[in-house]
Parts: structure tokens; C-alpha cells; sequence
């Protein structure tokens, strides 16, 4: 697993960190803090409050460059947070950087989401007993795996949008294609860590460890025309929204017992915790470690505020991509979005895929 | 919501293509990419009620040409024009 590390030199020992871990996973060692890895969720809240910056995760950005250098096929699995980011004048400006860059097609993982939400859908519909909580954010995950294992049956027990959107990259693009996620989260890192056997995605990008790829290259978005993702489902660009999950997965959020739509570590825990002790008793529970949904996440940019952000994305939500740049690869009728080793109550069905 | 339109062959003699690229024009002039999904489907099996279009789960018939519009607008979310 991706461990969050501190910097020896950087730190100075104010312990900020320490009073600001939800999960209380951080201790002393010599003095300074150091992250715990059994405890640790990776929520990345350490990271972003430490005054020092002595806090952060293992660059994988010499990963990418050998990728590039080496002349691999380069397919980039772009989060639909991008839209809300402020980094550069526009979004389109960071594609057409990531063009610039030597990769072979961007897509938004949403393409991944489709697959997901319409399986998170189903589920809602044919199983009326149990709850499901969406396993979308991987620090979610990390919760229930780390202090609630008893719920672990109650995820739903496919990937999450990233993982099948490498999944189906592959598919359609050649199993030697290089997929690479770009997204504001840290803790995607260890997901993709721990998939185990043939990875459906080679390495993972924060928006931040983008913008430091592009100046060691020394590629200036901004002087770049605009550009547009090859492939996108702007239907669903609201995802990375609190509650966005359960519009994509065609679940009403209309105010009931039913249908639980929780951000924040502390909150989320909570919910579980209720759970755990049958205090509530809801359908769905979608799960976000996040205030306000991926948009906020800990390696997104602060130029603008949260609520800018948000209306940043619906503004630019409607813009179509192109279908352009060699059609769509292979054609493929499904993937399998089948999570390895997973206990789900909901996976009781014959025809698993 | 998504729209599902049938090209099987009972609709496409019907005219199911020229719906579709009605529909691409719709879409495309008030910008309701985020709100509408277009896709297309195989033979729905109600060949004489064509041409057939899907949204989200609701099968409507005897669609055309002239009154797709007015089936999606009235179908479509409250939505303050920008």
C-alpha cells in the first residue's frame, strides 16, 4: 500500500498533523510525526494542512516520463474533477498539455462511472433488503476495510470507475497500453496497488504532480490551443459531486429514509457506525471522505473556493468532446467491473461477468 | 436521461436514423449534453408501432420526425435558461 511520508527535514515537529488526522493514524517517532500505515485511510488531510509541506505521497511522476520516453502507448484516464480545477485558464488548456506531452488519447473516466453507477443502479432496484454503500471513493473503502470490516458484505462489490476504466482502455486499446489516472486524490494511489495480477492502470497522477510533469518538460498549457478529450459521457459530469453517485446510478435523492448521501471522514464513520449497530436501516448509502465530493479533494487546487468550483463545473458540464482520433478501438460488448475476492451480500447472482 | 432509439430494421425504414440526427442537432444547439444521453438499440419487437424510443425506462411508439421534440422537451428536468 502507498504510505503517506514525512519529510525529515521539513518537519517540524508542530504536530499540526497529529491534531488533524481523523483517524488518529499518525504517531511519534524520534521526536517527529510519522504516518501508521495499518491505521492510515489516506485521506490526504495531513498532507494539505502541514505548514511545512513535510507530508507526501511517492511521486510517480518519473514513472510517466519513462512511459513517454520509452515510447509506450499512453492512454490517460482523466477525473472528472479536471473541470473544476483552476490550475490553467481552462480545463482544456490541461489536455491539450497531456496532448502536448506525447499521449495517445484522453478520456474522462466517466467513461468508467457509466459502468459502475448502472451497476450501483441495478442493485438498488433488484435487491430491496440489505444496504449497499458505494465503494466509488477509496478512502471509503479504507474505512470500512480498516475499522468496519463487519460491512465489508455491504459493498456492492465491483471496481471502482478508475479501475474499469482501465479496464476497459485495455480492452479496446491493446492489453500493452500504459493507463494513467489524473485525479485529485491521493488514496487512489493505493488502490491501484492493490489490485492484484494484471493492473488495468499503470500509474496515478494528482493534478498537482501534473502540473510539476509539465514544467519539467517544459510544456506551457497556456500558449497551447485548446483541446478537447477524445471520449466523455457529459451526462455524467456531475459525478464528482456529493450526490452525484446517485444521480448517475438513476437513484432519487428526494429527502427519504432510504437513500443516505454522506461527505467526510468523520461523517461517514459515523454513518457506518449507525449502521454497524442497526440504527439505521437505509438502501444505499453513498459515501464520499470528502466535503462536497471529489472536487474537494485533497490534491485539487485552491485557487478557487468550493462553491466556485462547483459552478465551475456545471459551466463548462455541457461542452461537447470530439469522437475523433481512430474511432473507438476494438469493439467490446462488456467488461468485467467484477471485483476479485470480494464477500458482497449483492453479488448472488449466476450470470456474474 | 437517457434516450434509446431503436434502429432495428422495422424503425430504420421508419425513419429512425433521421430522428437520431434531429436529436444530435437538439442536443448540440441547447447544449443539453449534461442532461441528455443518446444511444441506439436493436429491435424492441414492436415493429408496427415504430419508429420505438426509450427514455430512461419509459417505451414510447410511434414516434417521427415531428413530434420527437415536443416527447423530449416535455420529458426533460426544469431548467432555468442560461
Amino acid at each position: 500500500m502507498s504510505t503517506i511520508v514525512t519529510s525529515k527535514a521539513q518537519c517540524r515537529d508542530c504536530y499540526k498533523c497529529i491534531r488533524n488526522c481523523p483517524v488518529k493514524a499518525i504517531g511519534l517517532k524520534d521526536g517527529q510525526a510519522w504516518v501508521v500505515e495499518e491505521k492510515c485511510i489516506l485521506c490526504g488531510k495531513c498532507i494539505v494542512v502541514c505548514p511545512q509541506q513535510a507530508k507526501a505521497t511517492a511521486s510517480e511522476q518519473a514513472v510517466v516520463e519513462k512511459f513517454l520516453a520509452d515510447g509506450e502507448r499512453v492512454v490517460v484516464s482523466l477525473a472528472p474533477s479536471y473541470l473544476a480545477t483552476a490550475f490553467f485558464s481552462s480545463p482544456w488548456k490541461l489536455v491539450a498539455a497531456l496532448k502536448a506531452l506525447g499521449v495517445f488519447r484522453v478520456e474522462e473516466t466517466l467513461l468508467g462511472a457509466k459502468l459502475v453507477a448502472a451497476e450501483y443502479g441495478r442493485v438498488f432496484r433488484e435487491h430491496r433488503q440489505g444496504t449497499m454503500i458505494t465503494s466509488c471513493c477509496p478512502v471509503a473503502v479504507q474505512i470500512i476495510e480498516k475499522y468496519y470490516p463487519d460491512l465489508l458484505p455491504n459493498l456492492p462489490g465491483v471496481v471502482s470507475p478508475m479501475v474499469a476504466h482501465g479496464r476497459l482502455i485495455k480492452a479496446r486499446w491493446g492489453q500493452d497500453t500504459k493507463v494513467v489516472f489524473v485525479g485529485p486524490c491521493f488514496a487512489k494511489k493505493s488502490e491501484r496497488a492493490a489490485t492484484k495480477g494484471a493492473s488495468a492502470i499503470d500509474a496515478v497522477l494528482t493534478f498537482e504532480e501534473l502540473k510539476t510533469l509539465f514544467t519539467a518538460q517544459q510544456i506551457n498549457p497556456e500558449g497551447l490551443a485548446d483541446q478537447l478529450p477524445a471520449e466523455s459521457v457529459p451526462r455524467l459530469r456531475t459525478f464528482p459531486l456529493k450526490q452525484g453517485t446517485l444521480k448517475a446510478a438513476g437513484i432519487d435523492d428526494h429527502l427519504s429514509a432510504d437513500v443516505i448521501s454522506v461527505c467526510g471522514v468523520q461523517e461517514c464513520m459515523e454513518t457506518f457506525a449507525a449502521l454497524k449497530k442497526g440504527e439505521i436501516r437505509p438502501q444505499v448509502i453513498e459515501a464520499l471522505a470528502c466535503r462536497g465530493g471529489c472536487i474537494n479533494g485533497p490534491a485539487m487546487d485552491q485557487n478557487l473556493t468550493l462553491p466556485a468550483r462547483r459552478a465551475r463545473l456545471f459551466a463548462l458540464a455541457a461542452v461537447v468532446t470530439e469522437q475523433g482520433e481512430g474511432g473507438k478501438g476494438h469493439h467490446i460488448d462488456f467488461i468485467g467491473i467484477r471485483k476479485d475476492n470480494s464477500n458482497s451480500e449483492f453479488n448472488k447472482r449466476e450470470d456474474t461477468h | 436521461m437517457i434516450i434509446t432509439v431503436c434502429i432495428g430494421s422495422g424503425c430504420h425504414v421508419k425513419g429512425s436514423r433521421k430522428i437520431i440526427a434531429q436529436l444530435q442537432q437538439l442536443i448540440a444547439e441547447e447544449n443539453l449534453a449534461c442532461d441528455l444521453e443518446l444511444e441506439a438499440c436493436f429491435c424492441q419487437g414492436r415493429c408496427t408501432e415504430g419508429v420505438v424510443i426509450r427514455v430512461d425506462s419509459e417505451i414510447i411508439t410511434d414516434v417521427s420526425t415531428e413530434n420527437v421534440e415536443a416527447i423530449i422537451r416535455s420529458r426533460l428536468p426544469n431548467r432555468k435558461k442560461s
